[in-house]
C-alpha cells in the first residue's frame, strides 16, 4: 500500500471520541479567563497591600536610625519582587501568537522561552540582593546596642547564612530552572530547524 | 459561521491532526479541546484574512507544537506487538499503524502530512506552516515516501 489515498481513507476511518457539549467546553474556557483574571487581581492585591504595610511601618514603628527604616522598606520590596516575578503575571509581556503561522509561533515560543529565563535570572538577583541588603540595615541599629562581641556574632551569622543562600541555593535553584529552559529552547529550535531544512 | 456550526464540522478533523502528532486518545483529546477554546476566545478577532479551515489548523497545530511543555505525559504508544506476527490485518490494524508511522514523523513533518491527509490545499498548508508552497511540496513527496517505505515492510512481514 503506498498510495496516498489509501492512506487518506485510512486516516479518515480514525474513530473521533464523542464531543464534549459546546456549552461545557464554553464554560471550561470562562472558567480559564477567570482564573487569569483572579490571579492578576490577587498580584494587585498584594502590591497595595505592601504599600499599605509600608507606611503603616514608617508612620508607627519608631526606630532611632533610618537604617532600619529603609532595612524594613528594602526587605519587603525584595519580597514583592519575588512574588510578583512567580505570579506569572510577567507572561503577558510576551503576548502568544497562537493564530500565526508555525514557523512565526515557534519564533515567538523560543523568544519567550529565552525571555523566561532571562527574567528569572535577573529577579532572582533582584530579589536576593534586596533581602540581603535590607536584613542587614534593619539589624544595623540593634547591633550598635550591643557589645562588640555579639554584634560580630550576629553580623558573622547573618552573613554566614547569606552566604550559604548566595553560593549554594540560588546558584542550584538557578540552575534547576534554567536547565529546564534551555532542554526546551534547544528542543524548540531543532523543530525550527525542521522548517528550514 | 457560528462557534457551534464550526464545532461540530471541526472537531472529528483537529483531533485526527492531534492524533497524528501524539499517537494518544486521551492526550489527543485534550489538544482539540485546548483547540476549540483558543478557537472560541478568538473568533470574535478573526476577519476572513484566511480561510476559517487555515485559521482553526493553524491554531490546532499551534496547540501540537505546544505539547513541548507537557513532555512529562506519556510516550506514545508502543509499536503493535504482533507487528512480525502472521496474523491477518484488519483495517483497524491498518489505521492504528498509520498513526503510528506519522507520530514517529519529525514534529514538523507530523503536521504536514496530517493537514495533506485533511486534503487541505498545499497552498493552504503553506500558509499554516509558514513555508513556500514549493516547501511543502518537496516536503510532502519524502514524507509520502517514509510512509510508503514503512508499510511496505509491514505488509511484508504481516
Amino acid at each position: 500500500m503506498s498510495n496516498i489515498d489509501d492512506f487518506k481513507s485510512l486516516w479518515s476511518q480514525q474513530p473521533a471520541p464523542e464531543k464534549p457539549d459546546p456549552g461545557v467546553l464554553i464554560s471550561k474556557a470562562v472558567g480559564l479567563r477567570n482564573k487569569m483574571r483572579s490571579k492578576l487581581l490577587l498580584a494587585n492585591l498584594i502590591c497595595l497591600a505592601t504599600g499599605v504595610f509600608i507606611v503603616y511601618i514608617w508612620m508607627n514603628i519608631d526606630p532611632k536610625m533610618i537604617t532600619t527604616r529603609i532595612g524594613i522598606i528594602v526587605t519587603l520590596t525584595g519580597i514583592l519582587a519575588f512574588v510578583l516575578a512567580t505570579a506569572g503575571i510577567l507572561q503577558p509581556l510576551y503576548k502568544s501568537r497562537e493564530q500565526s503561522s508555525n514557523a512565526d509561533f515557534l519564533d515567538q515560543m523560543i523568544r519567550f522561552k529565552k525571555g523566561q529565563d532571562f527574567m528569572h535570572k535577573i529577579f532572582m538577583n533582584i530579589y536576593f540582593f534586596l533581602i540581603s541588603a535590607g536584613v542587614l540595615l534593619y539589624m544595623y541599629e540593634f547591633a550598635m546596642r550591643m557589645t562588640w562581641v555579639w554584634a560580630t556574632v550576629c553580623y558573622a551569622v547573618t552573613i554566614g547564612w547569606m552566604g550559604f543562600n548566595w553560593l549554594y541555593l540560588k546558584p542550584k535553584t538557578a540552575k534547576k530552572q534554567s536547565d529546564k529552559l534551555n532542554k526546551m529552547i534547544s528542543e524548540l529550535e531543532e523543530i525550527n530547524q525542521q522548517i528550514t531544512d | 459561521m457560528t462557534f457551534e456550526e464550526i464545532y461540530q464540522a471541526y472537531w472529528p478533523r483537529v483531533f485526527r491532526i492531534c492524533m497524528g502528532y501524539v499517537n494518544d486518545h486521551d492526550w489527543a483529546k485534550d489538544i482539540t479541546q485546548e483547540t476549540f477554546i483558543k478557537v472560541w476566545q478568538n473568533l470574535p478577532g478573526f476577519r476572513n484574512e484566511s480561510g476559517i479551515g487555515t485559521w482553526i489548523f493553524r491554531i490546532a497545530s499551534n496547540q501540537c507544537l505546544r505539547q513541548i511543555e507537557k513532555q512529562k505525559r506519556m510516550p506514545k504508544a508502543e509499536m503493535p506487538e504482533h507487528l512480525q506476527e502472521k496474523t491477518e490485518v484488519t483495517d483497524d490494524k491498518k489505521i492504528g499503524f498509520l498513526y503510528q508511522c506519522i507520530s514517529e514523523l519529525k514534529e514538523m513533518e507530523r503536521i504536514i502530512i496530517s493537514l495533506e491527509m485533511e486534503d487541505m490545499k498545499q497552498a493552504e498548508i503553506a500558509e499554516i506552516v509558514g513555508i513556500s508552497e514549493a516547501n511543502v511540496r518537496v516536503k510532502l513527496h519524502r514524507i509520502k515516501e517514509k510512509l510508503s517505505e514503512k508499510f511496505k515492510h509491514y505488509e511484508q512481514y504481516r
